[in-house]
């Protein structure tokens, strides 16, 4: 089976950002490929996730070089093998923009070159001015119907698109297409409805096995300006118009378009009240949104979709309308592990997050020291230290996995700060992310949401007495003192090097019962 | 234990079940209920500023979308707009300062219509929508409609105002510009607006145009049902295949909305008058793709004109002795008030309506009609009154006069009436009843009740009123021997002595065989006549003779076509025992259709929401080489 997600826009793009972080966990799929969509090409969160990416792929890379003779430790940190599509290693080239510099859609289509009557059916679809000629170069600008019509019309042109075709045109297996985006915007909400109809046909020309879903996020942020509340109101009120409207035009097209049906599930997420993102931050201009926690819902349908066995899929499928899911949870107030859906039966999110978050803030602020010219001195006397020596595991290849995992590490450590301090609703006092807490791993400026958080300002950089605060909701876990105990202990391995290390730490950090 | 959607504000009761607990991903069985749930309060909104249906034709969906559903936030506008260009349809040969033209894009590729080669057709045609009304009208071609601007602006080039559209009979276009050249009132430069009730601006329609609009839509309307009906019968085998593809609740909403049309249409249409109207098929709208419904969309209709023209100002009818009638029409701006309509829906004559008339001046009097317009209502057979045409434009107290025939007020008075003002009253009783004198001794206000109906016949008591000031209120002497004219006694005025006097009330010396009592009221109206100046000339058409008691023999100064006849006329005013018998109205006025009270207007009836274990002391991993201050042991540093 071939698993492809795709970040569509801002937002989808910082869905597919938790994705990574999710597939770190183990929650994720054995495999899946990985690529953004968005015209803005200087798009703060697309440029945040395709980090992580690029961090986990290399990370991962070079931690599983190291695991030769090591199957038998089973470790689910980094586990999906992530990459870039289309070919798998370029980063580069996951990141799309579908149209050129100064481009719009009447340069696209010609329009001046156009017969009269073709181009007053351009008009009476498009506003000439604000539509037909408006610039491109930063996204559809909230008219997704202008995107639908320049994605089109780059159909068979664009090497990119073609390579997603040919994913669904080649497949010899099951294809799973997860697209990532918000109805309400302007990039992700064209792309994703018309990139799933325009494979779904692929598929049934090429009589080949699809399946698709989609996160479709409601409004769920906002950007209140201090001084006037009601202004926000009405804006917010506008999103939902908008969302409104395309909600309609999604449950028009299953029930009037009929079969192929384009998606087999949609997941639908928003969030009440909306989480209140300081509006003069440059956050807002340059469209680096922190992660916030209905992003980690979408995250956690796409691990679902790609998790769930089902019976063989009929060729080209679509003939079924799509299942359309939402979610709630028990407190309006909180965000508890009992309100994220589980991915699978074998693990729960509380155990792959609590051991993802922990073994970061572990390997961050404790281990990782050990692996630095400036280690403390005495490192190698400690009782951990001789195992990671392999005579089999050459010095360079150690150190690049070392820096690979530490890179990795400390984004998902801003990762989780900044969801943690920015998944705010209803007013500070009584809105509580109660999965994990930012403190912990840095300071987070709540008046700006673009700036990078300082790793040496949370309170496990002076020590670890804070880390059993790290991650809410446990019982039992063991304390930093505990860990340090466990992979301290002398153990019947035939394991050493690095990756055993990790593993064993990853293993460690866990909760009991997980372990 | 309710839980919290993980979704945006939703109304109290969504309309779908909600999930029983948290953390699961529950079915939702539509995302139209979603949709229909979202926003409490969605107030409505100009459909053209909702831009998120991420498809080409995005713009006609979402037109579709706001159009068959009453709850959606954009209804209202489009609507108004949907109703514009049927009404711009159905008028397009009537009078209507435009016309309208087509042009086909052949989405299929298949009718060797030329297109472009760089796609946008390609993909247009590709994704064109899926909805039809009707199976023998599909989005195979789009017919884009044009209106070709009429007037001072016949030199603009012609203007893009939507297309037909197969789920919605026409569609607006999403590119507005140019529609301020068409001078239509419900086309503006910011897009189309409803023709009957633009929340900006009052609109108008003139009575043969609502009836036009009103014709075509129930044509409209009968075609759905009928081949709504015949499919649901099963009546013929090819609409039978085709049936899976008819929105049947698109079909039976699209029905309810022109049902909706016609209603309003017919509430301020001119059915009553209008005597005979013919539907045309036109074919003027493209090749079409045949079929009744697409029939009916380009067939209009056409009155025989003799007897289309109607006002809702009537003041009386005048029936010539050539058999033609001569309706006088009351051309007051104040009239709006009585009537509680805005003045572009108070019909004048033809398509002019009292939104023509230039507005009152306060400080000069009334305004003077034009006399371009007076001209164009004689065309049409309307002698036009305005309330100079019926006040005096002095008023003059006589000193040592009294005439106690006369109104009290005005005992001492002339009485301050043009002889026009004389048509308008069955009996002299009456006018001395409908005078009154107001306001101070300064600056007395004269007004003048008479009664008006409207095009079907309601009356309305309507009150002209001129305040006199220091300028246009005198006190005289009497010359000797003054006869007064009406003097409710003597049976016609004096004979015209060439004096150019303007119309109105006569005064000059007395006859010499007068025996003047002008205490004395005649038991029986007289018979007298009028005389009406030219305005522009200051001199006497024609004068007919006296013909009887309550009548009253005119000549007529509106038009070319009046002066020739030269003929001697009779106007009858109508009387409180005829008003009594249409059970409407009487002096007090009519019977509110709600409440039942009797109140003089229709506009004055308003009856009706850790575990913290000390490290260093107490951790002792298992190792020999294990000493005191280990450098990772995570609480050394502490």
């Amino acid at each position: 089976m071939k698993n492809l997600i795709l970040g569509l826009g801002g937002t989808g793009a910082r869905i597919v950002e938790s994705f990574v972080h999710l597939c770190a966990t183990g929650l994720g799929p054995s495999r899946a490929a990985v690529a953004f969509i968005d015209q803005d090409q200087s798009n703060g969160n697309t440029l945040r996730a395709r980090t992580a990416l690029a961090r986990y792929a290399s990370a991962r890379g070079a931690l599983r070089a190291l695991t030769d003779g090591h199957d038998e430790l089973g470790c689910d940190l980094l586990a999906t093998d992530l990459c870039p599509h289309p070919d798998g290693r370029d980063l580069d080239k996951c990141h799309w923009a579908p149209q050129q510099s100064d481009a719009s859609l009447a340069k696209l289509v010609g329009y001046n070159l156009m017969p009269d009557e073709a181009r007053d059916l351009a008009r009476a679809l498009f506003h000439r001015r604000c539509e037909l000629d408006m610039s491109l170069n930063e996204g559809y600008r909230g008219r997704p119907h202008v995107g639908s019509a320049a994605l089109l019309v780059r159909i068979g042109q664009d090497e990119f698109w073609r390579s997603l075709e040919d994913v669904v045109r080649n497949a010899n297996e099951e294809v799973r297409v997860f697209l990532c985006g918000s109805v309400f915007g302007g990039t992700g909400a064209a792309i994703l409805p018309t990139l799933a109809r325009r494979l779904r046909q692929v598929a049934k020309e090429k009589d080949r096995p699809l399946r698709t879903a989609g996160a479709l996020m409601l409004p769920y942020f906002t950007f209140p300006p201090p001084a006037d509340r009601g202004a926000n109101v009405s804006a917010g009120a506008e999103l939902l118009l908008q969302s409104q409207s395309a909600l309609r035009y999604y449950d028009n097209e299953m029930k009037v378009g009929g079969a192929p049906y384009s998606f087999d599930d949609l997941y639908v997420v928003g969030w009440r009240p909306a989480i209140e993102l300081d509006y003069h931050a440059a956050g807002a201009a340059k469209q680096a949104n922190p992660p916030l926690a209905p992003e980690l819902l979408g995250a956690l349908a796409a691990a679902k979709f790609f998790a769930e066995e089902r019976p063989p899929r009929e060729r080209g499928g679509g003939d079924e309308p799509a299942g359309l899911h939402i979610i709630a949870r028990e407190n309006p107030h909180r965000l508890t592990w009992a309100d994220l859906p589980p991915v699978t039966d074998r693990k729960s999110n509380r155990a792959a997050y609590a051991a993802w978050l922990r073994f970061c803030a572990l390997w961050r602020f404790n281990y990782a020291r050990a692996f630095t010219p400036d280690r403390p001195p005495g490192a190698t006397e400690e009782a951990w230290f001789p195992r990671l020596r392999d005579d089999g595991e050459p010095d360079a290849r150690r150190a690049a996995a070392v820096s690979g995992l530490s890179g990795y590490v400390s984004t998902a450590l801003r990762y989780a700060a900044t969801m943690s301090a920015f998944s705010r609703w209803g007013g500070d006092r009584f809105s509580l992310f109660d999965l994990w807490a930012h403190r912990p791993i840095a300071e987070v400026d709540l008046g700006d949401p673009t700036a990078t958080p300082d790793l040496a300002s949370g309170s496990l950089a002076r020590g670890l007495t804070g880390f059993d605060e790290l991650v809410r909701g446990l019982d039992g876990a063991p304390d930093a003192a505990a860990v340090y105990w466990a992979v301290s202990e002398k153990r019947r391995t035939k394991s050493f090097g690095l990756w055993p290390f990790v593993a064993r730490l990853h293993e460690c950090a866990a909760e009991p019962s997980s372990t | 234990m309710p839980v919290e959607l993980d979704l945006p504000a939703l109304l109290e009761d969504p309309g779908f079940k909600s999930p029983d607990r948290g953390g699961v991903w529950w079915p939702l069985d539509g995302l139209n209920k979603l949709a229909d749930a979202l926003i409490p309060e969605a107030g409505s909104m100009d459909v053209r500023e909702i831009k998120s249906v991420p498809h080409t034709w995005g713009h006609v969906i979402l037109f579709e979308t706001a159009l068959l559903d009453e709850d959606h936030p954009g209804h209202r506008d489009a609507k108004g707009q949907w109703r514009a260009l049927l009404a711009m349809l159905a008028l397009r040969n009537h009078r209507p300062g435009f016309s309208v033209t087509t042009a086909d894009v052949d989405l299929d590729g298949s009718a060797g219509v030329e297109t472009d080669t760089h796609g946008f057709t390609d993909v247009a045609g590709r994704e064109k929508p899926k909805s039809w009304l009707h199976p023998e009208w599909t989005w195979k071609t789009v017919h884009l409609l044009y209106a070709q601007p009429a007037g001072p602006s016949a030199n603009e080039p012609r203007v893009l105002i939507g297309m037909q559209s197969p789920s919605t009979i026409v569609a607006p276009a999403r590119d507005f510009s140019g529609h301020e050249h068409l001078e239509q009132f419900w086309a503006r430069k910011d897009g189309l607006r409803d023709p009957l009730c633009d929340s900006h601006r009052p609109a108008a329609l003139a009575p043969d145009q609502l009836e036009v609009c009103r014709r075509y839509a129930a044509n409209l309307r009968d075609t759905i049902k009928d081949a709504k009906d015949r499919i649901d019968s099963g009546a013929a085998s090819a609409q039978r295949d085709a049936k899976d593809r008819i929105d049947s609740g698109a079909a039976d909403t699209l029905v309810g909305l022109l049902d909706g049309f016609v209603a309003d249409l017919g509430e301020n249409g001119a059915e009553h008058h209008v005597a005979e109207w013919k539907r045309q098929e036109q074919g003027d709208l493209g090749a079409g793709d045949g079929g009744a419904l697409y029939q009916a969309v380009s067939s209009t209709w056409v009155a025989d004109g003799k007897n289309a023209d109607t006002t809702d100002l009537r003041l009386a009818e005048i029936h010539l002795d050539d058999g033609l009638i001569l309706k006088v029409v009351l051309a007051d701006r104040g009239c709006e008030k009585t009537l509680g309509k805005p003045p572009e829906r108070i019909s004048l004559f033809g398509h002019r309506t009292l939104a023509d008339l230039p507005p009152a001046n306060d400080h000069d009097g009334p305004a003077p009609i034009p006399e371009a317009l007076r001209d164009e209502a004689a065309n049409h057979n309307v002698l036009l009154l305005g309330p100079g045409d019926l006040l005096a434009d002095r008023l003059t107290e006589l000193t040592g006069f009294h005439a106690g025939a006369h109104p009290a007020p005005f005992q001492r008075a002339l009485l301050p009436v043009k002889a026009a003002a004389l048509l308008l009253f069955p009996s002299l009783e009456k006018l001395a009843d409908g005078i009154h004198r107001r306001g101070s001794a300064s600056r007395p206000l004269v007004c003048l009740t008479v009664t008006l109906t409207d095009r079907e016949n309601v009356p309305y008591e309507h009150t002209v009123a001129r305040e006199y000031g220091s300028k246009t209120a005198e006190t005289a002497h009497p010359p000797r021997a003054l006869a007064a004219w009406p003097d409710f006694r003597a049976p016609s005025p004096p004979a015209d002595d060439g004096s150019p006097r303007g119309a109105g009330t006569i005064c000059s010396p007395a006859p010499t065989s007068a025996s003047t009592d002008w205490n004395a009221r005649p038991s029986s109206p007289p018979a007298y006549r009028a005389i009406f100046w030219s305005a522009t000339s200051g001199r006497p058409l024609r004068a007919g003779a006296a013909q009887a008691p309550t009548a009253a023999a005119i000549g007529c100064s509106n038009g070319a076509a009046r002066r020739d006849r030269g003929r001697t006329t009779m106007a009858h005013g109508r009387t409180n025992e005829d008003r009594a018998q249409t059970g409407k109205a009487g002096s007090s006025g009519f019977a509110c259709p709600t409440c039942a009270d009797r109140i003089r207007t229709r506009r004055a009836c308003s009856a009706a929401t850790r575990r913290s274990r000390p490290c260093c002391s107490a951790c002792r991993p298992p190792t020999r080489r294990c000493t005191p201050g280990w450098a990772f042991c995570p609480l050394s540093a502490t």
